[in-house]
């Protein structure tokens, strides 16, 4: 079964009626897969990926199915319950993703009590337990810690930990290594892929990194202008891209974690 | 955080210095022979002349003079009014607290039409109240404070016949509320778009965003991660128009006829009673002084950065 | 609407106006004509009289000159003062910029009216002193701005480089820092025109700006002061007079702002 089914998704600008931002976009993501949505920037990624958590402010035409409930119909209280539970967003910018005023530790704690109705007492157990599992240690001093005590590398584990902390079956992922240097991001990435079998989620990894989408990705899509170009194995894109696009991106791109 | 209040509080220091120093000048130094204005306009009697010239020290040099000021600041002594020969410290306990009643009151007034307003036009931004509300602050921000005071006297005093225009009558709320509305509502049209500004900012922050993505409720998002967020440069407004706030009332108080502190200074400036004048000057500018102190502080502990970073300390962060 | 456009226009009509105050009122606004005080609005006196029989249109045009005349002058001696002390204290650093900075504090440290009265009372009255004072509570402000612009420039490359290739300290402040100053400061003295001509507004009220019989608007709003009951149109005019040219600058201000991507 498909965990999220999008069916010809087009997507317009909040308030403006001119062009689409991302038109007629169909796929599926099975559960524990991960796919990537590739392209450059302002292709539509991130639109798409508000879309899925109900964010878009904007007007959508097409379904959007998630566990075979249709989402674009449903109403703001609804959502809310499937946001942090069901579906999770990691942005791309652990910096500006972090309120600077609150700790890290009342931040976790705050999603585990409002979220998984947690005591306050469990809550501050799970909290550190998180920090640990993202390696964020000593986790009695980091949940102490603001958000300008951490390092770039930090705060995205410490938004990860944010975002998994309700154990979501979709993690909906927007370039999650680009704002890191190299070497951070490669520990990143090996952080994320043990969470990944460890804990057992769905991914929808969104990136212009051809080369991070085929290191975690099974399946991967190209999105160029708002539209889909190419589909299909991350295997068979690889070896044998259709599209001339596709070859120019896969030309470019340099490591896995580089930045734009 | 403690250390921080402490460097803040010793920055105080030399601000104070330099006040009293001008204040210092104004009243002993510029122009013509001090003891005959201290003594009034009338012609003083050459023995009343002497007996002002000892007391002042007036040959002593101007760092001595300097001294025996800020010594008799320290005893609480701000000198005589021409006046009435009274001591000025106690013409000022006597009229300040009408005016910090009327000052707290209308505070509460601007903090809560400011921000109010102004999140609200935050919230639904471009819509009929958002246009409305950015408007209204534009005009009242345009407007003297005293003219303001005029109209609401015609309108709500005079042809509306609703609430008294002059005047502490028996201190009954009544009387407080059409001074501290004028006082309150230019400094809330600052208040109201600051807080526009602001919010706006943070709303669309990625950090309220994830806050959501979250699934925390828009309630919560907005009064525990938004509105904490966007608080310090409201703070530091409503801090730095403390100031406006000050002066305003002084031609508030004279529409009204309030008997305060702005009114009675009124007064002393039509008797060019200039002891009373710069002992005002000096308590209200300490006042303003404090406030702004307390603003830091506030912003330190609203804001976990701007307790480490020096460059966001004092009125640095206000230019 | 073009908000640079309104605050043009709004400026503009003021100017008209004003050089043309004896074209459109035959009255001499100093004259008093005890007879016909406080007569309402009527075809002889378009905005009627005050307390003491002047006319109000008459008032009002001349006070227009006194209050653009002030408020001009204000800021002219604000930026002649603020803008070189910025310069200094952003260029140079160091004691001489806390030097200059803290004394930017302890004037700053004085609520603006409060701080006018008081040197007011010292200097006397009248429109000369205006403003002087105007000009010693303004200045800190356009210093503050000025450094602000001038530190964040100095830290860039191209100045690091001019130096390199051995641009003196006069060249690179000339060439380089001042113009890039300008900007904000234009923004800051425009909204600053209105803030002054409030202030000048609030002194004239309290009998300490400009002196009768002069006429600012000002003190014709004082001469309402109790009468709003008999004569509500002793407000009208001076105050939509006072509104419109503040909200002028201040759009301007704000248009020219925006346009050019400034943050003060």
């Amino acid at each position: 079964m498909s965990l999220l089914r999008l069916e010809s998704v087009t997507l317009y600008a909040p308030g403006a009626s001119g062009d689409p931002i991302v038109s007629d976009i169909s796929f599926e993501i099975e559960t524990d897969e991960t796919l990537a949505l590739v392209g450059q920037s302002g292709a539509g990624k991130t639109s798409l990926a508000l879309a899925i958590m109900g964010l878009w402010s904007g007007k959508i035409d097409g379904n959007i199915f998630f566990m075979d409930q249709e989402m674009t119909s449903l109403n703001e209280t609804a959502y809310q319950e499937l946001r942090g539970r069901s579906l999770a967003l990691l942005m791309q910018d652990p910096l500006a993703a972090i309120n600077p005023t609150l700790t890290i530790g009342w931040q976790l704690r705050e999603v585990l009590r409002l979220r998984r109705g947690l005591s306050r007492q469990a809550a501050r157990k799970e909290s550190l337990g998180w920090l640990k599992k993202v390696g964020l240690t000593p986790a009695s001093d980091l949940a102490r810690a603001y958000l300008h005590q951490l390092s770039g590398g930090m705060a995205q584990r410490a938004a990860l930990a944010i975002a998994m902390a309700c154990q979501p079956r979709l993690l909906i992922a927007d370039e999650p290594f680009s704002a890191l240097d190299p070497l951070t991001a490669a520990s990143q990435i090996d952080i994320f892929k043990q969470h990944r079998s460890e804990i057992g989620f769905s991914t929808l990894l969104i990136t212009h990194n051809l080369h991070l989408a085929k290191e975690l990705a099974s399946k991967v899509i190209i999105l160029k202008s708002g539209k889909i170009v190419e589909a299909g194995r991350v295997s068979s894109v690889f070896t044998a891209p259709s599209e001339d696009y596709t070859t120019q991106l896969l030309a470019a791109g340099l490591k896995p974690g580089s930045s734009k | 955080m403690l250390a921080f209040g402490v460097r803040r509080i010793l920055w105080v220091a030399p601000i104070l210095i330099g006040v009293t120093l001008i204040l210092f000048l104004l009243l002993h130094v510029l122009p013509g022979d001090q003891a005959r204005i201290l003594a009034g306009y009338r012609q003083p009697s050459d023995q009343a002349m002497i007996n002002i010239k000892e007391k002042l020290n007036t040959e002593a040099p101007l760092y001595t003079q300097y001294k025996d000021y800020l010594i008799s600041l320290g005893r609480g002594d701000l000198g005589t009014s021409f006046r009435n020969q009274r001591p000025v410290s106690s013409i000022i306990a006597e009229s300040l607290p009408s005016s910090l009643a009327l000052a707290s009151f209308a505070l509460f007034l601007e903090l809560l039409i400011g921000i109010s307003a102004g999140a609200w036009a935050a919230i639904r931004r471009d819509s009929f109240f958002d246009r409305m509300s950015m408007v209204s602050a534009a005009v009242l921000i345009a407007m003297p404070v005293f003219l303001l005071g005029l109209l609401l006297q015609l309108v709500f005093g005079v042809r509306l016949r609703w609430l008294p225009v002059s005047g502490l009558g028996d201190g009954g709320l009544n009387f407080y509320i059409l001074p501290s509305l004028v006082l309150a509502l230019v400094a809330a049209a600052y208040l109201a778009r600051v807080t526009r500004s602001s919010l706006i900012d943070v709303l669309s922050s990625d950090y309220v965003q994830a806050a959501r993505a979250n699934g925390l409720s828009s309630s919560r998002v907005l009064f525990v991660h938004a509105l904490k967020n966007a608080l310090p440069p409201i703070v530091t407004v409503a801090g730095l128009h403390f100031g406006f706030l000050i002066g305003s009332a002084v031609a508030t108080e004279v529409v009204f006829n309030w008997p305060g502190l702005g009114h009675r200074l009124f007064l002393a400036v039509l008797e060019r009673d200039r002891p009373l004048i710069i002992g005002a000057a000096l308590v209200l500018s300490t006042i303003f002084i404090f406030v702004n102190l307390l603003v830091d502080i506030l912003n330190a502990w609203l804001n976990p950065l701007a307790r480490v970073d020096g460059k966001q300390e004092g009125l640095e962060a206000k230019a | 609407m073009n908000k640079a456009r309104v605050g043009l226009v709004i400026i503009s009509i003021l100017i008209l106006l004003t050089l043309a105050a004896g074209f459109l009122s035959p009255y001499d606004p100093i004259r008093q004509d005890r007879e016909s005080a406080l007569k309402s609005p009527s075809l002889r006196h378009p905005l009627g009289t005050d307390s003491l029989g002047r006319d109000m249109l008459a008032r009002l045009l001349y006070g227009a000159r006194t209050s653009l005349t002030i408020a001009l002058g204000a800021v002219i001696f604000m930026v002649a003062i603020g803008l070189p002390i910025g310069v200094i204290a952003g260029y140079f650093g160091g004691i001489v910029d806390s030097i200059l900075m803290r004394t930017a504090d302890v004037f700053l440290a004085f609520p603006f009216v409060l701080g006018a009265i008081a040197v007011m009372t010292v200097i006397g009255p009248g429109a000369r002193n205006v403003f002087v004072v105007l000009a010693i509570f303004g200045w800190p402000q356009i210093a503050r701005i000025t450094r602000a612009q001038v530190k964040n420039e100095v830290s860039k490359d191209y100045i690091a480089a001019t130096k390199v290739v051995g641009g003196s300290a006069w060249y690179i402040l000339w060439r380089h820092l001042l113009p890039n100053t300008l900007g904000p400061v234009a923004v800051y003295s425009l909204m600053g025109m209105g803030t002054v001509i409030l202030t000048e507004a609030t002194l004239s009220f309290l009998g300490i700006g400009v002196q009768l019989p002069y006429p600012a608007w000002g003190s014709m709003l004082a001469d309402a002061v109790g009468r709003v009951t008999v004569a509500p149109w002793l407000i009208y005019g001076p105050g939509a007079a006072v509104v419109l040219t503040c909200l002028g600058f201040n759009i301007l201000g704000e248009a020219l702002h925006e346009a050019l991507e400034i943050k003060i």
